[in-house]
């Protein structure tokens, strides 16, 4: 590997946001640079207390405890990766507060860290990633070739690859005749155990399988989110859509749990057309979870059980005396 | 074929002298309607912004009154307002409502586009009367637009307060009584010169606010809580960075130029918000901030209603553009539950602030 | 003389051309604005006699009622007053965190100009009516909150958004069996880290810190923002009214600068009767809510109207509306 300079720099990956959902791409990205990275790691209560000191009280959730991981890299990496995600293929948009993302965080941080993105437009073309790969080639110290040559070999065909990069724990769902409860919402909610309280852990302990729309293909999801299938539309909302339109007509699914963070955009238009579809399914009963920094875990619970109580009652004991 | 449209702003005051030009049947939901407000907060989803919840209401209202076709506008960016149409003709036909939906793409609004669209209104409508009509629709929104800009200016400077008011509303009224285009520009003119004769305080050296933030909000004075008049009376000059015909020279008359100028103001934003775009125009808040707070105004007021995902982007800059330049920067957030008197303590208290400031400096 | 005329409380001050403090009044307002003030205008002549009034400030959420009531020179928002009466009796002052009946204020200033504010009133879990509740939800009077909080080894962490939220948490820490010290000093916190979340957020609070508002009498809150913050708070002497105290220093002011004599109407004008109305307005599908104030069959004012119908802002009227205006008056 060619090098610029012989500073080894260490780069932070904050474990949030897109970077959750998109982390062993951009992993793999700096591995074949051979570039050291670092990861913020689980979402701790002091992460998430710091970034919602960090951001202002209007930004959602996912944003704020980006910010906390961010922040948990300040001494530890030389310069934190927060990737400019526009789109990540033809027809689809990333929401607005990805497109200032790396801005929003280096603000907030007060420039403690430098923080350097790769802006990923595909839906304008490749070519809109030019200008940040040459910058990231100077900060870690690689040729613009390589740079550019790993970012058009890995990242963008892994970005929207067919089987999801954050790829469903399996062991979990290995009963394949058990019921299945469908996860809703952004990955970087449900796939987070402190910001989900844990309810995906919780239904498994509660005798369910779990699916989420990152078990079905992507070419499957985009098929068939309706009513926005074919046409441009927020990336997680499409990934949403398309699921809970097969997810609606498979007799195992049992009932729907969607996850959504206080005042999220995207999701008062997929939730409104999700809670408008579920109405034409009276026996898939569905749950909405708001949760913001505020959530008291209680309240939580309470509205699960609530839930679970409401499935048909045979779906569970059934299938427990069969076993 | 009855036709109806939602409100933005002062853009009624030309769609309605366009339809009765070309003779179009239509129904005009009132201007100012809480009602109509309160129909549209009631089927929308609770997170989903402002504009949705007051578009969806004139809707309502449109369809209750007879009409059974819809005309409204979008493109395809990244904030939600491109998205209106497929949740609001959803909810509207779960309510039972049938008709059809003119949809005008208008990222790439050209006259080709207007006219194939906009076809079935024109029928029995020459083509060179249509594309009169239109021209003159365009001219009459920069008209208003640029009568709503004079009042800014003489309100803060006028003697008697209120007369800026009261020339105002008999505008809206006259307006809103014309019929076609002539009556319009005869209103707009008489307007125009009661506004040249409001007797001013010469020695008024007014603080200059710059308005920021999301566009509908900033247009729509029934949404926005009529904040020009508001700081006008508080005896400020605010200046409005977003209207309708500001949309039309970034969309409709920049779509047509075969060369594109460099935007000033996307340039100025890159300082803090290194990105062409964040959806909606959060980066124009940025940098027209930017461009305002270096052109020595006292102060920027942004506005934008709750959940608004652009102007949220936009925010942290303005944080930073406020300390950079010494400018203060107040953010208001609109919804349904806002009140009033809240809203117009803020103004005034951001005010008093500006006023207290630039005497200090002045007398130092 | 300032008056403050809030949604909780209703305050007079009368204050000398030294800014020292006559007399002051702090009333419930319970709904009823109006007798508030005329009562306490009725209280504050007893107790002065024959004093003259040489200027009449107000504030609050209630400035314009109270203006027109009384014939005010000024009518000035809270937040100017705030500052003008903090400025006045702790000089220097760089912050100011108010907590009062129904909303919460902080304000920066830096050589005596305020350099940036913000308000809450969305929040109700910020403020002094909030505190009242949990008190009597604890089952121990709101005098001895504070000294409830300082007793506490181990306060207890209340979540919550807003009000509701904070309150469920509470009742939830309740039955778990958390001691009521406890609850009222984590109460006092969870007040203080909403405050400080939702008010000061990345701006820099520099000392001095004053608190004021009618909470500041409170020394759970006091200490809490103390902790909170890692630095001195003052609370300043008229505390409670300084809202009145910066609409009478304003006032003062006005008075210098012009020279006017006052339009106060005098005392004796509570003794008048008022009546208020508000009026749903059917001209229009805005519906708008108009405020009337009337005395011995006079109307003294109008507002509220966008059209300027009622409050006369139109300069011509067409003769249908003419007549139901007629009507109503």
């Amino acid at each position: 590997m060619s090098r610029l300079h012989d500073k080894d720099v260490t780069v932070g990956m904050p474990d949030g946001l897109m970077s959750f959902e998109h982390r062993r791409v951009w992993e793999k990205f700096f591995a074949a640079l051979g570039v050291k990275t670092v990861s913020s790691g689980k979402t701790t209560n002091d992460i998430i207390r710091y970034g919602v000191s960090l951001c202002s009280n209007e930004t959602c959730l996912p944003v704020k405890v980006l910010a906390g991981h961010a922040a948990s890299l300040c001494g530890k990496a030389d310069c934190i990766f927060v990737p400019r995600c526009m789109s990540v293929c033809k027809g689809e948009k990333s929401c607005p507060k990805l497109c200032g993302l790396p801005d929003v965080i280096r603000l907030s941080l007060k420039n403690k860290v430098p923080v350097t993105g790769v802006t990923v437009d595909l839906d304008t073309s490749v070519k809109e990633s030019g200008k940040s790969l040459s910058a990231l080639s100077e900060t870690i110290g690689r040729e613009k070739r390589s740079v550019e040559s790993a970012f058009l070999r890995i990242v963008v065909p892994g970005l929207a690859a067919e089987n999801s990069p954050n790829a469903f724990i399996p062991e979990l769902n290995v009963e394949k005749e058990k019921p299945v409860i469908a996860v809703l919402g952004h990955p970087y909610m449900i796939f987070d155990e402190l910001l989900s309280m844990e309810l995906i852990k919780k239904l498994i302990s509660a005798g369910y399988r779990v699916l989420t729309p990152y078990d079905i293909k992507r070419s499957v999801r985009r098929a068939n989110a309706r009513p926005f299938a074919g046409r441009s539309f927020y990336e997680t909302g499409l990934d949403i859509l398309g699921a809970f339109n097969v997810f609606r007509k498979m007799d195992i699914v049992a009932g729907m749990v969607y996850l959504t963070p206080f005042a999220c955009g995207v999701d008062s238009i997929a939730a409104e057309f999700v809670e408008r579809g579920i109405r034409e399914e009276p026996r898939k009963p569905f749950l909405k979870l708001t949760v913001d920094e505020h959530s008291g875990e209680s309240g939580f619970d309470t509205r699960l059980e609530a839930f679970l109580d409401m499935l048909p009652a045979g779906s569970l004991n059934e299938k427990r005396q069969s076993v | 074929m009855k036709l109806t449209f939602p409100h933005m702003g002062n853009v009624y005051i030309s769609v309605k002298a366009l339809l009765d030009t070309i003779g179009t049947d239509y129904y005009m939901p009132p201007p100012w309607s809480r009602d109509n407000m309160q129909r549209g907060i009631n089927n929308s989803p609770e997170f989903m912004c402002l504009p949705f919840k007051k578009i969806l209401g004139d809707f309502i209202d449109g369809l209750e009154h007879g009409a059974d076709t819809i005309l409204f506008g979008e493109s395809c960016g990244r904030c939600r307002m491109n998205y209106y149409g497929d949740l609001q003709t959803k909810i509207l036909r779960d309510m039972g409502y049938r008709f059809d939906y003119i949809h005008l793409n208008l990222s790439s609004l050209t006259y080709g586009e207007i006219m194939s669209k906009l076809g079935p209104l024109f029928k029995g409508t020459g083509k060179a009367l249509a594309v009169s009509a239109v021209t003159s629709a365009v001219r009459t929104i920069f008209a208003v637009d640029g009568l709503y800009r004079a009042a800014c200016f003489v309100r803060c400077r006028e003697s008697v307060k209120g007369s800026t008011d009261s020339i105002m509303l008999e505008f809206e009224e006259q307006a809103g009584r014309a019929r076609g285009f002539a009556e319009t520009r005869l209103a707009l003119s008489e307007a125009r010169v009661k506004l040249s004769r409001v007797a001013t305080d010469a020695r008024a050296d007014p603080v200059k606010i710059g308005i920021v933030g999301e566009i509908f909000m900033l247009s729509d004075m029934f949404s926005n809580l009529e904040i020009e008049k508001k700081l006008g009376g508080m005896g400020a000059f605010a200046v409005n960075t977003m209207s309708v015909s500001e949309w039309m020279k970034k969309h409709f008359i920049r779509a047509m130029l075969p060369v594109k100028p460099r935007d000033k103001a996307v340039a100025a934003a890159q300082k803090y918000m290194r990105a062409k775009d964040i959806g909606g125009h959060g980066i124009y808040t940025v940098g027209n901030a930017e461009l305002m707070c270096r052109s020595g105004f006292d102060g920027i007021i942004q506005v934008y209603p709750f959940t608004c995902m652009p102007e949220i982007t936009a925010q942290p800059a303005l944080g930073e553009i406020s300390e950079k330049n010494g400018t203060p920067v107040m953010t208001l957030i609109l919804d349904e539950m806002t009140s009033e008197t809240g809203y117009v303590t803020r103004l005034e208290a951001f005010t008093d602030m500006l006023k207290m400031k630039k005497e200090k400096s002045s007398a130092s | 003389m300032g008056i403050d005329v809030g949604s909780v409380s209703t305050d007079l001050v009368v204050s000398n051309g030294n800014g020292k403090i006559l007399s002051k009044l702090y009333l419930r307002t319970q709904g009823r604005p109006v007798k508030a003030l005329t009562d306490g205008l009725k209280l504050m002549r007893r107790e002065l006699g024959g004093i003259d009034i040489s200027g009449v400030g107000t504030t609050g959420s209630g400035r314009q009622l109270a203006g027109i009531i009384t014939g005010a020179d000024i009518v000035k928002n809270e937040i100017t007053a705030h500052a003008a009466a903090a400025k006045r009796l702790v000089p220097g002052v760089r912050t100011i965190l108010e907590i009062g009946g129904q909303d919460s204020k902080i304000i920066f200033l830096k050589d005596g100009v305020v350099t940036d504010f913000a308000m809450n009133t969305v929040c109700a879990a910020g403020t002094g009516s909030f505190l009242d509740r949990q008190a009597e939800r604890l089952g121990i009077p709101i005098e001895r909150f504070g000294e409830y909080a300082l007793r506490s080894k181990n306060p207890t962490r209340i979540a919550g958004r807003c009000a509701v939220f904070a309150e469920s948490d509470m009742i939830h820490k309740q039955q778990t069996g958390h001691s009521t010290e406890d609850i009222v000093a984590g109460l006092c916190r969870a007040l203080v880290r909403n405050y400080l979340n939702n008010l000061a957020k990345c701006k820099e609070i520099c000392e001095p810190v004053i608190f004021q508002g009618g909470v500041a009498a409170n020394v759970g809150i006091a200490a809490a923002f103390e902790e909170a913050l890692g630095k001195r708070v003052i609370i300043p002497q008229y505390y409670d009214v300084m809202g009145a105290y910066g609409a009478a220093l304003i006032a003062e002011h006005n008075y210098e600068l012009s020279g006017k004599p006052t339009s106060f109407y005098g005392f004796e004008n509570a003794y008048n009767t008022f009546e208020t109305k508000s009026t749903e307005c059917n001209g229009c599908g805005n519906r708008c809510e108009v405020m009337e104030v009337k005395s011995r069959g006079r109307v003294l004012a109008r507002w509220g109207d966008r059209c300027g119908r009622w409050s006369g802002k139109k300069t011509t009227l067409p003769a249908k509306e003419a007549q139901s205006r007629e009507s109503l008056a």
